[in-house]
């Protein structure tokens, strides 16, 4: 758990985080959204003290990050940067090696964790070990940035606009990689990013900035419900509200007792998906997939349409 | 570059249906005209036509008449070489394989020498002794020509830092060859050598001496300066005009500025003045080439931070690494090639630099210079300026070659 507690920073005249406090909690990921110079970096960069807060403290699990030596305490965090920040004079294996050699693991530890995270990331270790950043696609690029901050197995990952650089192909293809990655590993991932439809889609929390503040922070469905007037509510009326909050529910969730034509669609399914499967089958409802012998359940268009309105 | 498109060309020609259109196109690739080739031609056919291949003079000091081939060989022997030298210039006109350019260029080089050497049997006669040749304008001019296809073809040819390294070895090797078989030495800078022998190598060492010693002092002193600029700008901001200025006292007033206090450091505590430390010599020499070298080691330092990839440097701060750990591991071994460059145009500075120590006592090839210029004996100038630029020269691309291979081996 990351706890920030009153913590500024100010730039000369400038105040560029304003007496923020924010619970992260361990094992989700949390997305700082806003516009550029709303502060979002500048707090991201607190948490490893890459940047020290002009007043405030920092806890993670409970200790105050200002009484470890800033690099003790950053060893014990990964950090992903745009552009991956990768060193071009070395290769891809010590890259990923930096902090375990900073750690003083063994050489053959250090070697069996970069071939394994090599895999984890569906890089051909024989292939990609010796070879040189600047021989690497953007994507794979990526991968090894992400795979280098993870190396020393740490609870926490904190990424600034990981995926900044790459094309939307790519970039839709690093999300999903990423949420698998964070389910199977657990980790506390903080990211940082100005794209509010990568925040609603990565996120289990939002934390909407400007100007050093923090304006609302609360689950996707909330922030896309209920906005905060001005500010917030103009960013999320960017995206496609409606659709954006029914991906976020399960059918299961509106699912009524009854039957329906058709093949059945599986409860863990979004609420979009179902519309989109309704629309395209011309259909009024569809059954829920259910267990032997469950009661019969169907989905119909008219609790999705009502679903999908805002006050709803 | 050139060897690029005379590839597109055969690729044009494939691509045609008809063989005949692919022979035409292959017979107008052969008759075109080379770019550099054409001022090469231009310069060569100049000095032939215009200009005096040697000087001769009837002693070492007075004024000389400049000859052509036909007032020095036998018309027929005469016109044979202007011929193969015209030829040579037509050669370079017209466009060719860069390994052909390179090989003919050597040739033409050699044979340039070759000529140059035959020419004092025929000028110095038992009735003239103390008559002296020297190379004149039409020498110098060809030989240039010829040097550039030379590097032209080189750099087409796109040479690694190991061919580099052979070329000049080679062409080393070429001219020890020449000096040791006695080509040359008729020629008056041979009689220059012959007669300061026993201090030419001296004079060479302590040139040598001069350079490394304060080349060595200045990326000793110049690299951590340059360091604690790039991390500090208030020193940045002191330092570095400070240098800029220093960078601009002329070399002479330097060394007059020089001699004035330590000299009197050497008159206050004799025990420097033992080691070498006075107001003139070795000492304010080496000082006064080490200050002009401060500004930019210590300059391509600072702009090689300043260059730094910001995300890998942010980066290496994130992973944990110390102060001290990024510099060594990912600062410097990053702004390695262009504080290289730096040293390398210090290195090259240095070697010309030095001449001018002479002035003062400090030895080196300016001994010869400023004793040729004295005695208005050019011979002898020469005698200290061409070792002077063989090893600039020298140097410049021995530098670049090791650089090269060091930085291959990422």
């Amino acid at each position: 758990m990351i706890e920030i507690e009153k913590i500024s920073r100010r730039f000369g005249d400038i105040v560029a985080v304003d007496d923020v406090s924010l619970t992260i909690e361990r094992g989700t990921i949390t997305a700082f959204v806003g516009t550029s110079g709303s502060g979002k970096s500048t707090l991201l960069r607190m948490i490893n003290r890459l940047i020290a807060p002009t007043s405030g403290t920092i806890r993670i699990d409970g200790r105050d990050t200002a009484t470890l030596p800033a690099e003790v305490l950053r060893r014990g965090i990964g950090y992903v940067i745009q552009g991956n920040g990768l060193f071009p004079h070395w290769t891809v294996a010590r890259n990923i090696a930096t902090v375990p050699r900073l750690l003083g693991w063994s050489a053959a530890r250090i070697d069996e964790r970069v071939r394994e995270l090599l895999a984890l990331f569906n890089l051909d270790a024989d292939a990609y070990l010796d070879k040189y950043p600047h021989q690497l696609s953007g994507g794979q690029q990526q991968r090894v940035g992400v795979a280098r901050a993870l190396a020393a197995e740490p609870a926490i990952l904190l990424m600034d606009e990981p995926f900044g650089a790459l094309d939307p192909i790519i970039r839709g293809k690093a999300q999903e990689d990423l949420l698998a990655l964070q389910r199977r590993l657990g980790i506390t991932v903080v990211i940082v990013t100005h794209d509010m439809e990568e925040a609603l889609h990565l996120g289990d929390r939002i934390v909407v900035m400007d100007g050093g503040r923090v304006l609302q922070a609360a689950t996707p469905a909330e922030i896309l419900q209920r906005p905060a007037p001005g500010f917030v509510e103009r960013l999320v009326a960017g995206v496609d509200r409606p659709f954006r909050l029914l991906s976020l529910i399960p059918v299961s969730e509106i699912a009524e007792a009854g039957a329906a034509e058709g093949n059945p669609i599986a409860g863990t399914q979004s609420l979009r998906d179902a519309l989109s499967e309704l629309l395209w089958r011309g259909a009024q409802s569809l059954p829920v997939a259910s267990a032997d012998g469950a009661a019969k359940r169907r989905i119909s268009l008219v609790s999705i349409l009502a679903r999908a309105e805002r006050s709803a | 570059m050139i060897a690029g498109t005379g590839s597109d060309a055969r690729d044009d020609a494939r691509a045609h249906e008809t063989p005949a259109a692919a022979g035409a196109q292959q017979g107008a690739g052969a008759l075109r005209i080379d770019k550099v080739g054409s001022l090469i031609a231009a310069l060569a056919l100049f000095a032939l036509v215009f200009e005096p291949f040697v000087t001769f003079r009837a002693n070492r000091i007075v004024s000389g008449k400049g000859l052509g081939f036909t007032d020095i060989f036998a018309a027929g022997q005469a016109w044979t070489f202007l011929a193969v030298l015209a030829a040579g210039a037509l050669f370079a006109l017209l466009r060719s394989r860069p390994t052909l350019r390179f090989a003919v260029g050597v040739v033409l080089l050699l044979t340039l020498c070759v000529l140059l050497g035959l020419v004092p049997a025929h000028l110095v006669t038992a009735d003239n002794p103390l008559a002296r040749v020297s190379p004149a304008g039409g020498f110098w001019i060809l030989f240039f020509a010829f040097s550039v296809l030379v590097t032209d073809a080189i750099a087409k040819l796109s040479f690694g830092p190991v061919q580099d390294l052979l070329a000049l070895a080679l062409a080393a090797a070429a001219i020890a060859a020449i000096l040791s078989s006695g080509l040359w030495s008729g020629l008056s800078v041979m009689q220059e050598y012959a007669n300061h022998a026993d201090t030419f190598w001296l004079e060479a060492a302590r040139h040598v001496e001069l350079v490394t010693g304060s080349v060595a002092a200045a990326v000793l002193i110049g690299v951590p300066l340059g360091v604690a600029c790039a991390k500090l700008p208030a020193l940045r901001a002191v330092t570095l005009p400070v240098l800029n200025i220093v960078q601009t006292i002329p070399s002479i007033a330097m060394y007059g500025l020089m001699m004035v206090p330590l000299a009197l450091l050497a008159a206050r505590f004799p025990l420097l003045g033992s080691l070498g430390i006075r107001g003139i010599g070795v000492a304010p020499a080496g000082i006064a080439l080490f200050l002009y070298s401060l500004l930019p080691v210590a300059a391509s330092v600072v702009v090689g931070f300043t260059q730094l990839p910001h995300e890998s440097v942010e980066a290496a701060a994130a992973m944990g690494m110390t102060p001290r750990q990024r510099l060594f591991a990912i600062e410097l071994p990053l702004a390695l090639p262009v504080i290289l460059t730096g040293v390398r145009i210090v290195l090259v500075q240095n070697i010309g630099l030095a001449t001018v120590a002479a002035l003062i006592g400090g030895g080196g090839f300016g001994t010869f210079v400023f004793q040729g210029l004295g005695q208005a004996a050019t011979d002898l100038v020469l005698l200290g300026a061409v070792p002077t630029i063989a090893l600039g020269l020298a140097a410049a691309i021995v530098f670049n070659a090791v650089t090269e291979l060091a930085e291959r081996r990422h």
